[in-house]
Formats: structure tokens, sequence, C-alpha cells
């Protein structure tokens, strides 16, 4: 094609465009609403991630030690823990860490204080508290102290058991909401697919006699389609400019509700959007450029055979 | 320029447009061809602008043999000819000035080639004045005149023109007739496809008649006869 073919294309494609607009606002519309969908869906998924992330970092198992365990039998413990390539960290809090936490937990309780101050001794034993990578892997941690004797003849039992009760709960809802989430990805990208598909072909619908005059005075194919192509690029991008504006504006109204829902966390949406402008955007911009393009050839196949 | 040589058009259900249909048109040529309607005249139009394949017989345009011709030949073929239509086809979304242009665009033309022809070719049918206007900005014969300068704009060599005064009163009739003589006065081949007893009378030129697909008269200087 040449250049003179190409600018006149383009041309062509923005006086259609113009001359138009209705039905250029009608189907950017149309765009704009299912690409906003898609990017709202993406907040969703987002922010459920973060909630989650955000709960399994919660989640940790507490391994209490009898008060008559020894500093060198709890760093055995420790470091045969800290070994286990599937675990993050394990934190040790010492007995008396334990004791003022506990005068810090209760210092308005001035009855618990006295209690405390009548024992002679700490009643306290120390604490590992182990986080692992992956909250499936807390059941591995909790097998292992389990099944080794001479761990369990340290331990002050028992802990583990709800705590591995939780950590089944939130895998099994953190997967079925990444299920559902994709369940409903694919429904709304479906969806969007054939909202676009037919509203390009009823854009093409309403210019068939056009085609065919096209045709008729001599015009080849490839110079009759590259307008409505040119077209569809601009409906394209104009539609995932505005929703790229929409989806920014919502973010930046809606991080405060975020905030309050997340607490203190180190998450925006703005953040997240800055992060990931390419992914979303980027993918928005060539999936619906590429459908609508498609879906242009495919409509106008039908009118070209003139 | 045009010859038909034994052209049938059969359509899907055996339904027989053309039979057996000889004829041949000299360059330079005006001709009429006449017939009520359904009698096959349309096909012929669209069996010289390739939009119908013949099912029998063989087409020449210009020395071209178009009976096989493939489907990107069709834009070059159909850049030589002239066409005018009963319901106008002007492109809605374009100018006067912008739908002639269409034409030029087309074949490759320069944008200084078009911006010093189109006016030319629009001052020939009276509209001048009017070419930034849009289709539906003006009258049914000031559309046709504009298709008339359309056909006109890329200099071909056989101007077929179906019906052209179908939708047009006396007045815009006689103009677009006048225009079309004009045109074969500088020597392009006209083609007239029409039912309009008073004009094809007043031509004083060659006349075709068709009855049920087939050619029943052929005279230079004819009447119409049905």
């Amino acid at each position: 094609m040449g250049f003179l073919s190409l600018s006149r294309i383009v041309k062509f494609s923005l006086q259609n465009f113009f001359r138009n607009i209705w039905l250029s606002i009608v189907t950017i519309t149309i765009i704009v609403l299912t690409l906003f969908s898609v990017s709202s869906l993406v907040f969703v998924n987002a922010i459920m991630n973060e909630a989650i992330t955000l709960v399994e970092s919660k989640v940790d198992v507490s391994v209490y030690f009898k008060p008559t365990a020894t500093e060198n039998q709890i760093a055995a413990v420790q470091g045969s823990l800290e070994a286990l390539p599937y675990v993050k960290q394990v934190k040790h809090v010492t007995k008396s860490e334990a004791l003022a936490k506990l005068r810090e937990q209760y210092k308005d309780s001035p009855l618990i204080l006295e209690s405390l101050k009548e024992l002679d001794n700490n009643p306290l034993g120390d604490t590992l508290i182990v986080n692992t990578f992956e909250t499936t892997d807390y059941q591995k941690v909790i097998d292992i102290l389990n099944a080794t004797p001479q761990f369990a003849l340290l331990i002050d039992n028992q802990s583990f058991d709800d705590n591995s009760y939780i950590i089944d709960k939130l895998q099994k809802i953190s997967s079925q909401i990444t299920n559902i989430g994709w369940g409903i990805t694919i429904f709304f990208g479906l969806i969007s697919l054939l909202v676009i598909v037919n509203t390009i072909r009823i854009a093409i619908y309403t210019h068939r006699d056009e085609i065919g005059i096209m045709k008729l005075v001599g015009a080849s194919n490839q110079f009759v389609r590259g307008p409505f192509l040119g077209e569809a690029i601009l409906y394209a991008c104009t539609g995932s400019f505005i929703t790229f504006v929409l989806a920014y504006t919502v973010a930046t109204f809606s991080d405060p509700y975020v905030i309050g829902l997340l607490g203190q966390v180190d998450f925006t949406l703005l953040g997240y959007l800055n992060q990931n402008i390419l992914y979303i955007f980027g993918g928005e911009l060539l999936g619906i450029v590429v459908i609508s393009m498609i879906a242009t050839a495919l409509a106008l196949r039908r009118y070209l055979k003139v | 320029m045009v010859e038909f040589k034994n052209v049938s058009k059969i359509y899907p259900g055996q339904q027989t447009a053309l039979k057996n249909v000889t004829l041949m048109i000299e360059p330079g040529e005006f001709v009429s061809i006449v017939g009520q309607s359904g009698t096959g005249k349309t096909t012929l139009v669209k069996l010289i602008l390739a939009e119908e394949r013949p099912s029998k017989g063989r087409i020449v345009i210009g020395g071209w043999d178009i009976t096989d011709i493939k489907q990107r030949e069709i834009p070059t073929l159909r850049k030589q000819i002239g066409v005018v239509f009963q319901d106008f086809k002007l492109l809605p979304r374009k100018t006067l000035f912008e739908n002639v242009a269409f034409a030029l665009e087309v074949g490759g033309e320069t944008w200084d080639k078009i911006q010093e022809i189109v006016p030319q070719v629009l001052r020939i049918v009276g509209l001048e004045s009017k070419m930034g206007r849009f289709p539906n900005q003006v009258s049914g014969g000031e559309q046709q005149r504009a298709v008339v300068a359309r056909s006109l704009a890329h200099r071909p060599k056989i101007l077929v023109a179906d019906e052209p005064t179908g939708n047009l009163d006396s007045i815009n009739s006689r103009d677009i007739i006048e225009l079309l003589k004009k045109i074969n006065d500088f020597g392009t081949t006209v083609l007239l496809v029409t039912h309009n007893r008073e004009v094809v009378n007043d031509l004083h030129r060659r006349v075709i008649t068709m009855e049920d697909g087939v050619v029943i008269s052929d005279k230079q200087r004819g009447k119409y006869l049905l």
C-alpha cells in the first residue's frame, strides 16, 4: 500500500468518525462500558488478593514451650524449623518477653497484675512464632512438630489445632475466591466480545450501501476496508483512553475506602494501577483493537462481494 | 468497445435473465437499451460491471475478455467505466466535491490533479457552486448531475447509465440526457438503459430492444417499439 493510499485511508477514517459522530459515540460508549467492567473486575481481584495476603500474614503457628525447656533445646527446634525451605521466619519470644507482654496487655486489670506478683516464678514458657511462605505449608510445620518425639516432649501442646482449622478454612476461601474471579472474568470476557462484535456489525450494516457504491466506482477491497478498520481502531483507542481516565479517577476516589477496608497496609488502587499500567491498559487496548479489527473485517466481508 | 457473444445468464432457481444475447457496441456510439421491467436490461449492466458473471457466452470490454475476470481485476475494469444509477448512489457522508474526488482517489490520482479535475467536471454539470454540500442538501436532479460528474471524473471510455431519469421530473430528465449527449460528443461511448419512451424517441440514436432476456430489435436511429 502506497503512502498516498495510506494517507487517504487515514483521512477517510477520521472523516467517517467525526461525520457519523452519534454512531461513533454509541460504539465508544459500549467499548468504555465493557472495558470499565473488565477494569473493575481487575480492581476487585486486586483488593481481594491484598485482603487474602493481609489475612495470611496474620496467620502463624505459635509453638509454646514448657517452662522447663532450656534455651539450647528451644534453639535446636528453631534451627530445625528455619532449615525448612518453606519457612519464612521463626521468631523467638522468651518467657520474660512473654510476661512483659502479658503485663502490658493487662495493665488496666489490677487483679491480674496482683496475681502475677503473687507468683514467685514466671509461669509462662518460651514461644516460637513460625511464618511460612504459603498457608498450605503450615500443616507441614505442624506435622513435623507432632511427628518428632523430642520436639513433642518440649512443647506445651495443642495450640496448633486451632490454627490448622483457620488455615484450612482460609485456603478454601482463597481458592474459591480465585476460582469465582476467573469464572467472572471469563464470563465478562465472552459477553464483552459479543457486545463489541455486534456493535461493530451494526455499525458496518448501516454503511452497507456505501460499501457497494465504493466498489462500483472502482475501489479495491483494501481501499474500502481501510477506512472502516481505521474507524474501528479510533473507536478502540478513544474507548481505551476514556476507560483509562475513568479508572484513574475511580481509583483516586476509592483509595480512602480501600484503606478503610484493609487498614494501614502498603496498598492503594492508584499504586496498583501505576505498577500494572502496561498490563491492564496495554492489554485492554491491544485486546479491544484486535477484537474490533477482526469484527470489522468479518462484518465487511459479506458486503464486499459486489 | 462492448461485445456480448451468445451471453446467457441463469440465476439460481433456473430463472433466465438473458438468453443468447449477441451485440456489438462500437467506440463513440450512443446506444439506448430499452425494454419493460424484468427483461434483463439491468442484468446486462451488471455483467458489464462484472457484478455478475455470465452463465454462458463471452463478454469483451475494450478488447478485454472479462468473462472469467478475477476478483482483484474488477476495480481496474470499473475504473474504465463510468456508471450512473437511477437511485444516484452518492456517498452520504461525503460532500459533492468529495464524492467526485473519491472516484479519482481510488485510482490513485494526486491531490493536485484532483483539485484541478473535480471543479472542472462539477462546472460541466452546473454544480460548481454547490460542491461543498452533502447529497441530502441538494435536489434529486442535482444529485444525479453529481453522479454524472463522478462518472466523468476519471475520463472513462464507456459510460453506463442505468435508468438515470427514473427518479427525475421531465426538466431534470432532459438536463441529464443533454449531459449524456455532451459526454458522447467528447467521444465517450454511452450506454443508456431506460424505459422512458420520450427520451429514447427524442435521441434519434441506436436503440436495442429487449424482451424476456432476448434482443428482439437492434436499429440505428431507432424508436421505442414496445
